[in-house]
């Protein structure tokens, strides 16, 4: 396990395309993070709301959020897509 | 600037021609200074790279409290070993108005007492021990990491390329001065009397511009001390004269600079010069405490260098002492002496040519200015479509806001012509000077600044285009058409309001966000667009003139709408915050929009006939 870490870590030294490549994946990592935490606090908010028009706004947000997340973990996953 | 640096260039030339001739051992101390100056400027080089911009930052935010900004000029002066560079940044920062003068004032303060490092080290270290042998293996490991591919170790590799060159210029002059002493003995040049310690304060003031560098004259009065060369009331006639001159290149960078720049390169320079005057008259007894006070630390004769750097360091705290108890009088005086031109709203307010010493400085002034131009266009774009700007902003809603009288309403190309097209031709000017020596970060941040003005531009050309025909069908008797382009200023009046919302959010999240949804509202308008347009002509609701000029302007603020989202984005989504940072791959594009707005229209069919059913 420690080997597999060194030797990523080496790797990551060693290659610069690596190297940004991993950054972009943190970067990403984080945005996403972010997005996910919005949303749960839209979601909740949304609970607590009557006006139809207000709720409108916040499901297209929530909706919003939901297509940034989706386009995210699908490049998480496939980062040459 | 340009003016006093090309004729810098002749006048040393020849100095330095004449020297080599007359003392062929001049060479060697030239020799030295060369490479010690390059040395400087690799090491600024190398730390402005480090520290990614971190001076600027810092700078931004000692505006705090005095002794925050104190400790910044001093640190960063100590760190750079320039107090030229961190007072031309101050002077930009203060010109841009990032920062008040008192800070400015701080930062004067510090970045004199910051120089003083130098001394010290130079005298501590420098003279004493064989600094080329440090310098050979710091130039090895320079070069080096000088051609790695990434950016933090070509950065180290300047830093050490510079450290090496600094010390193996000292060893150069050192070496000079001892070969000069068989030739020449500068001991008969030594000042006699208060007229001949002017003379020589000149001779330092000369020679500091001419080399642009307090460090560099510094450095050779401490070389020409340790052997003998000069006495100590000369060295010290020569580090006031230094003091002095090291301002003068700060003011001229400021001469470009607005009235609160100007102030602070001003303040540089009288702090410095008040200090000498009262100094030089004092100077035996200046002098008198200094060996006073060495002969107490164990600083015999043979360390003359240290009793030059306890001078320089006891001038610098004599400034402090003197200005720091009259800071609020100075500031009234400055603004008496320099007072705040009157503006001119077709010219830039916040560049200035100071600024483009370093890219970072001149983003931080470009992104100044173009918000400044963001808000001469949102008026003129409010005013164009038939409100008044200050009523715009407040919380009322947009339907219920005064029309403005068809007088009251300015031509908008007019407008442009008149407010806009000034500052954004000097904005366009600015950013392809500051992109000239940018790095690649620096140089997409320039270009996103672009981009935001070239947008801001575009919508207000958008506006121009449809003000004549939203001016005539608003009051229009048809209701179809004046609803249709009272729908039409809504939308841009929506977006300005999603922009003031961003523009004032702390959570980039949140800013983000709302612009998205706007853009997503955008979308939204221009899909359905098109068949209600054919719908109000099926029904011969309008006739098919006005509806081909509402299609024309439907077309022009659906333009408008996402230039001026492009335009909040580029410019009120804080960089500097982890969280603002929005991988490309989350953006979203105009299918991305398209399909979110038919989901949610197929989920509310769904919620409409569960309801009925």
């Amino acid at each position: 396990m420690i080997s597999k870490k060194l030797f990523k870590k080496l790797g990551l030294f060693f290659s610069r395309k690596k190297f940004e490549a991993e950054q972009q994946r943190k970067e990403l990592q984080d945005a996403l993070k972010q997005l996910k935490a919005k949303h749960k606090s839209l979601k909740a908010e949304l609970e607590n709301i009557s006006n139809e028009e207000e709720r409108q706004q916040l499901e297209e947000k929530i909706t919003i959020l939901e297509t940034q997340r989706r386009k995210g973990i699908e490049k998480l996953r496939n980062p040459d897509s | 600037m340009d003016l006093f640096k090309r004729m810098m260039l002749p006048v040393s030339m020849i100095f330095l021609g004449l020297g080599f001739w007359f003392y062929p051992n001049f060479e060697k101390i030239a020799a030295g200074i060369a490479v010690f100056l390059f040395g400087l400027w690799m090491l600024e080089r190398g730390v402005q790279a480090l520290s990614g911009g971190l001076i600027e930052q810092a700078l931004e935010k000692v505006t705090k409290s005095m002794p925050r900004a104190i400790s910044f000029g001093f640190v960063s002066t100590a760190l750079v070993q320039s107090s030229t560079l961190v007072m031309v940044l101050a002077i930009s920062f203060l010109a841009a108005g990032m920062i008040p003068l008192s800070s400015g004032l701080g930062v004067v303060m510090g970045a004199n007492l910051g120089t003083t490092t130098g001394t010290w080290l130079v005298a501590t270290f420098g003279l004493s021990m064989s600094l080329s042998k440090i310098a050979l293996p710091l130039l090895i490991f320079g070069v080096l990491l000088l051609f790695q591919s990434r950016t933090s170790y070509s950065a180290l590799g300047h830093l050490l390329l510079g450290m090496g060159f600094l010390f193996l210029g000292i060893d150069y002059i050192k070496e000079g001065f001892i070969s000069l002493q068989s030739s020449i003995d500068l001991n008969q040049f030594n000042p006699k009397g208060f007229l001949g310690v002017l003379a020589v304060f000149v001779m330092g003031f000369i020679m500091t511009i001419i080399l642009q560098s307090s460090h560099a004259s510094l450095l050779l009065t401490l070389s020409a001390l340790s052997v003998g060369q000069i006495s100590l009331t000369m060295a010290a006639s020569i580090t006031v004269g230094a003091c002095v001159g090291t301002t003068i290149i700060p003011l001229i960078s400021s001469l470009s600079a607005n009235a609160a720049g100007r102030r602070l390169a001003l303040t540089h320079f009288l702090f410095n010069l008040v200090t000498a005057i009262i100094v030089l008259p004092l100077l035996p007894l200046a002098l008198f405490a200094v060996e006073y006070i060495s002969s107490a630390a164990g600083i015999t004769d043979a360390n003359s260098p240290l009793k030059l750097a306890f001078f320089h360091t006891g001038f610098s705290m004599t400034g402090v002492l003197i200005i720091f108890p009259l800071r609020s009088q100075l500031e009234k005086l400055l603004l008496v002496i320099i007072p705040e031109a009157e503006v001119t709203e077709s010219k830039a307010r916040f560049l200035n040519l100071a600024a483009l010493e370093s890219t970072t400085t001149a983003i931080a002034v470009t992104r100044s200015e173009t918000i400044y131009l963001y808000e001469l266009a949102s008026g003129i774009i409010i005013n164009g479509i038939g409100w008044q700007s200050h009523e715009f902003y407040q919380d009322k809603p947009l339907t219920q806001l005064t029309e403005l009288n068809k007088n009251a309403i300015a031509d908008v190309q007019l407008s442009y012509e008149q407010h806009i097209k000034g500052v954004y031709s000097d904005i366009i000017g600015f950013i392809s000077s500051a992109r000239e020596k940018s790095s690649d970060v620096q140089d997409e941040l320039l270009r996103e600044l672009w981009a935001a003005n070239f947008h801001l531009i575009d919508a207000v050309k958008g506006v121009k285009h449809l003000q004549r025909n939203l001016q005539n069908y608003l009051s229009h008797p048809n209701q179809y058409i004046a609803q249709s382009y009272q729908e039409i200023r809504l939308q841009i009046g929506e977006v300005l309001r999603a922009i003031e919302f961003a523009k004032n959010t702390e959570d980039p999240t949140d800013s983000r966000l709302a612009l998205d949804h706007q853009q997503l509202i955008t979308e939204r308008i221009r899909d359905e667009s098109n068949a209600l347009i054919e719908n109000f002509i099926r029904k011969r609701q309008i006739t098919t003139q006005m509806a081909t000029s509402l299609m024309t302007d439907k077309s022009y603020v659906n333009k408008v709408s996402l230039s001026l989202l492009s335009v909040g984005r580029l410019l009120f989504i804080e960089k500097d915050k982890p969280q603002a940072k929005n991988p490309e791959s989350l953006e979203l594009e105009a299918d991305d929009l398209s399909a979110i707005n038919q989901k949610l229209d197929e989920q509310r069919l769904e919620l409409s006939v569960e309801e009925s059913s």
